[in-house]
Formats: C-alpha cells, structure tokens, sequence
C-alpha cells in the first residue's frame, strides 16, 4: 500500500486530468484508460486497481483495448507505472506518475506564454515497420548481381553467342540449350553463370529516360510474346537473336504493339510458328 | 452548476474536474478535439471563456490554425462549447476611414 507521504493531494489529481486531455500523440483507447484510471484512484488509500474486464465493461471497449491501452500508458507515455498483481485478488495496479503529469502541465503554460511548439515530436511519427528484402548491390562496388534487372526476363541478351540459352524446358523435360554450352551454366531464367563474369552487351550511352524506354518497352514486347503461349514462347526463345530484340524494341518504341508484330512477322517468315487456319 | 462556486471564478472546481473527465472518457471526440477542448476549459478556467486563443492553441499543439478551427468547429457542432464572433470596431472603422480617405483623393484629382 502507499505511504501517506506518497498520497497526492486533490491539486495532483486535477493537474493529472489536464495533463492527460493535453497530452498529444496518444490513442483514444488509452486516453479513456488513463482517465478510468484517475477515476479509480483512491486518494486516501492509493489504491488504484481496477480489473480489465470492469474498464472494458465501464468504457464500453474490449479486453484487448484495455490491456493495449495500458501498456501504451505505462511503457510510451510513462503517464502511470504499472505493477503487476500488485492490486487486490493479484489484480494490476497503477500509480500515476505526477511528476511527469505535473511536468507537462508546466510544459503547456511556458508554451501558452512564449508561443513555442511542443519539443518531442516523437509521438506524431508513426513507427515503421524494418524493412525485410535483401540488399541489392547494383553499383558493382562488393558483389556483382547474379542476375540482370534491366533485361527482359528469360531472353537472354549477351554476345557471347549465349543467344536463346535461358533454360526453357522442353516437352521432354530437358532444358533448352542451342549452344555447346554446359547445361549446369544456366541456373534458371535470366540468370547467368555464377563462376565467370558475364560480358556485357557494348552500352551506348543514351539519355537516362531513353534508356528506361527501351527497358520499358522490352519487357512489353517479353510480355506479348509470353502471353501467346509456353509452346510459342519456348520456340521464340530458341530462335531470338540480338538483332531481333534490337529491331522488336525500336519497333516498340515507335508504336506500342509493333515489336510483338514485328517478331511474329519474322517467326512466320522464318517458319519458327505456322500461321492459325 | 452543480458544485460549489468559488469567488471570482466562473465555474466550480467540482464542475471543472467533472468536465474534464467528461472530455476525457467521450467516445465520441477524437483525441485532437479533446486536446483541444481541454486546452480551452484550461484558458477559460479564469474568466469563462476565451478569446482569440484558435492562435494560442495552434502554437501550443504545434499543429495549423486550420486544424484548430476545424476543431472548434466539431466541438460546436455537438453542443460542447460555443464559439462567438465579435466585431472588431477598430478594423471596421479603419476599413470606413480607408474609404473615406481614398474618396477624397479621388475628388481632389478630378477637381485638379
């Protein structure tokens, strides 16, 4: 039980509800917890041990609110110090912390006078939540990318004569490999081989916005010829060249839609896809 | 008034407790309109009410007048405080003096 010294007079209680009602940057929930509180607070005694399930049902909010509402009261706003079974029946009890209270309401009449905002902003920025993904290194400065964002995924774009190696399956199961090339150097769409650096395709150094054209419109064209199918795409991969992506993404760049319509044109030309009866 | 009225204060201190914890467990304010419903019953504890305080309180919460007034103007809506525009004598009698002034100029260059 408290101490008489300890007891706060009726001036504490009153500077208590002030500061509660001007206290900024809390929620609503905790804000009717902390004056159910006061409420409770028996100024001759010090008892203030009012059960969850008697807040919830007199402020006409859930268990769950309560028990929100008062560990944000106790543990972020340090307005009541909470002490567990500490009440009757091995209920909660608080106590609130009037120095704090007695410190904010000093706080507000020097802000009143000089006009000053408040100095702890803290509370009007909500928490965000830490960030999860991995980090990218795209500068090259540690580690090189394992794989090309700036590509059409599953065409594969270098020089090396790698063209059409993106690892399709095939009907048999088997992966699609043109090339001479080891199966094991590809490891999925898009991906190149992780022991040796991959040569770059010779960049020209266009305009940044030229460049996220030609990506856009890239992966526009890598888009058109996914949606015609698994069978079409597999054979469309097999067969594309640089030559064709260069001349399907300046297609696509003068009109949206040509670089699809230019490469169906040159797959029937080359007899890679039959004509529909 | 319920409680007992102190001398030269406006409203009891039974009536001031009770209004604050009335502000305090109203489900239906947010917690920006109790703030500031409980900074005005603090400024008008003295005399009643309070004048020009929309500025005061902006400052004070370190938000904008406009939230302020906003507020105030949800707090009036349900009945819990009023809000009174006075006139500003001085102003309206300067804006007439303007006139006035700038009439007679006009009138001295036609004549001239």
């Amino acid at each position: 039980m408290t101490k008489k010294a300890d007891l706060p007079s009726a001036l504490d209680i009153a500077v208590a509800r002030r500061a509660l009602g001007l206290c900024t940057g809390i929620s609503g929930g905790a804000l009717n917890v902390g004056f159910a509180l006061l409420e409770h607070f028996n100024r001759k005694t010090g008892q203030c041990d009012p059960s969850v399930v008697r807040l919830a049902t007199i402020l006409g909010l859930s268990e769950i609110t309560i028990k929100r509402a008062t560990k944000e009261l106790c543990d972020v706003h340090k307005l009541f110090q909470k002490s567990s079974h500490g009440g009757f029946s091995n209920r909660a009890s608080y106590r609130p912390n009037w120095g704090r209270m007695r410190s904010m309401i000093v706080d507000w009449d020097k802000r009143m006078v000089t006009g000053s905002p408040p100095e702890n902003d803290e509370a009007k920025v909500s928490e965000m939540t830490p960030s999860t993904d991995q980090k990218r290194y795209l500068q090259g400065i540690k580690n090189d990318p394992l794989t090309y964002w700036n590509k059409p995924i599953g065409i594969n774009l270098n020089t090396d004569g790698a063209c059409g190696d993106t690892g399709f399956p095939h009907a048999d199961g088997g992966e699609t490999s043109p090339t001479s090339e080891p199966v094991e150097s590809t490891k999925g769409l898009g991906k190149e081989p992780r022991g040796e650096p991959v040569a770059q395709p010779p960049k020209v150094v266009d305009g940044k916005n030229m460049r996220i054209a030609k990506e856009a419109a890239g992966r526009r064209w890598n888009s058109a010829m996914l949606r015609r199918g698994s069978g079409t795409y597999s054979r469309f991969v097999v067969w594309v060249t640089d030559t064709h992506s260069d001349a399907a993404t300046a297609a696509e760049m003068r009109r949206r839609g040509d670089g699809e319509r230019y490469l169906v044109e040159q797959m029937l030309r080359d007899g890679v896809v039959m004509r529909d009866a | 008034m319920t409680g007992a009225q102190q001398d030269n204060y406006p409203f009891a201190a039974d009536d001031l407790e009770t209004a604050y914890l009335g502000i305090g467990v109203s489900r239906n304010l947010s917690v920006l309109d109790k703030n500031i419903a409980t900074a005005l019953l603090i400024l008008s504890e003295r005399r009643g009410s309070a004048s020009g305080s929309a500025c005061k309180l902006a400052e004070g919460f370190g938000i904008t007048e406009e939230r302020v007034y906003a507020s105030l103007r949800r707090l009036e809506a349900r009945g819990l405080i009023k809000v009174i525009y006075e006139p500003d004598i001085a102003a309206l009698i300067a804006q007439g003096d303007d006139f006035r002034a700038n009439r007679e100029r006009l009138g001295d260059d036609e004549e001239s």
